[in-house]
């Protein structure tokens, strides 16, 4: 207890350590030795990258860029898609009532074999067929919304061919013809 | 951490205004010169080091990065003078004559101190001078300057436990060695 009294009163002292006035013409005697400063490109542009910046902002004037910036990621996110925003809709609308559909192409030189279409965007890497080797058949089952679908075969990643067994087929509009298929509820098809 | 009116100055300093460093030399120039005064004792020479203190702190101001605090930074220039110039002249500063500190230091505020309040003084800053350097320069930071152990640490460039260890160790020797000598 004594002791800490008598560190209180060193403390009490040492806080009214006398200061003394450095000399009058101090400021002076300083500056003028000094030469202005430039700072180059690189400095300025480090300095500012570690100058604390303060960021004021109202929330509801936020409102119409939280807007803005959800409907960008929406945007972004449905062109990633692999699929057409068109298809994904389809999609989630009929999700409860896809049909299994299998397809089947006779084409024992093939290396490789896609199937490709509206329903996948016509991307030749999402439906890979497979080689039965019993049958000597290239075949995938794809479960598909109903309604109708153009698709045709990718042999190799170069051919396109429609499909020989099927009995639709529509023009693509650039002299080659794509089969067609129907879907239904409750129904499967077997090309 | 968020920008000062020092920061605000130095940007200003950076961008070429001369004139705007002597804000900085004005409000910061009784702590330096107090610590070259405490350190070498001469008036005249204390003067020259604090100059050189804040010219050293100019040429280097490119390096100061915002948001900390400036007074620590220039501090620890001033400190890393303050020691070189005891190095290089092999010269102990520090006044051991306590009844010169007395004398000498207080006279221009004698009508407003008792004697005995200035003996005690005198007691103390003699003790102050037998501290480490930086036993005595935290202690003095703490107290006499009001600054934080975080801003200590970084004026004296040690750790924050650092300096709460100096400070107690330096209490302790304070309170013996005036209970010796008083």
């Amino acid at each position: 207890m004594k002791r800490e009294k008598e560190f209180e009163k060193i403390i009490k002292m040492i806080m009214q350590i006398p200061v003394k006035a450095p000399p009058g013409d101090f400021v002076e005697r300083v500056t003028e030795r000094l030469y202005p400063k430039q700072l180059s490109f690189w400095r300025t542009i480090y300095r500012k990258a570690f100058t604390p910046t303060t960021v004021s902002f109202t929330p509801g004037k936020l409102i119409p860029s939280a807007v803005a910036v959800v409907t960008l990621f929406f945007i972004f996110l449905v062109k990633l898609s692999p699929v057409g925003p068109l298809y994904q809709v389809q999609q989630a609308a009929h999700d409860i009532n896809l049909v299994p559909v299998t397809f089947a192409l006779e084409a024992t030189a093939a290396e490789e074999v896609s199937v490709i279409g509206s329903f996948n965007g016509w991307d030749p890497d999402r439906h890979e067929m497979n080689l039965n080797k019993e049958t000597n058949r290239w075949a995938l089952t794809i479960m598909l919304p109903p309604g109708q679908h153009e698709y045709a075969f990718l042999i190799n990643g170069e051919k396109v061919i429609a499909d020989p067994k099927s009995t639709f087929t529509r023009s693509d509009g650039f002299g080659s013809r794509n089969s067609v298929i129907f879907t239904g509820n409750h129904s499967e098809f077997h090309l | 951490m968020k920008i000062t009116e020092d920061d605000a100055i130095i940007d200003k300093v950076l961008n070429g205004n001369v004139n705007a460093y002597g804000m900085i030399v004005e409000k910061y120039q009784q702590p330096i010169y107090n610590l070259m005064l405490r350190t070498v004792g001469s008036e005249d020479k204390a003067a020259d080091l604090a100059q050189e203190t804040f010219i050293r702190a100019y040429e280097k101001l490119d390096l100061f990065r915002p948001g900390n605090k400036f007074f620590s930074w220039l501090y620890a220039i001033g400190m890393n003078l303050a020691r070189d110039s005891i190095r290089k002249n092999k010269i102990f500063y520090a006044i051991d004559n306590k009844n010169n500190l007395a004398l000498n230091d207080r006279i221009d505020e004698e009508e407003h101190n008792p004697y005995e309040e200035r003996i005690e003084m005198a007691h103390l800053q003699y003790a102050l001078n037998k501290l480490p350097f930086k036993e005595k320069e935290a202690i003095i930071l703490r107290y006499r300057e009001g600054l934080s152990m975080k801003d200590i640490a970084a004026a004296l460039e040690i750790s924050v436990s650092g300096v709460k260890m100096r400070i107690h160790r330096g209490l302790k020797k304070l309170r013996k060695i005036l209970s010796e000598e008083g």
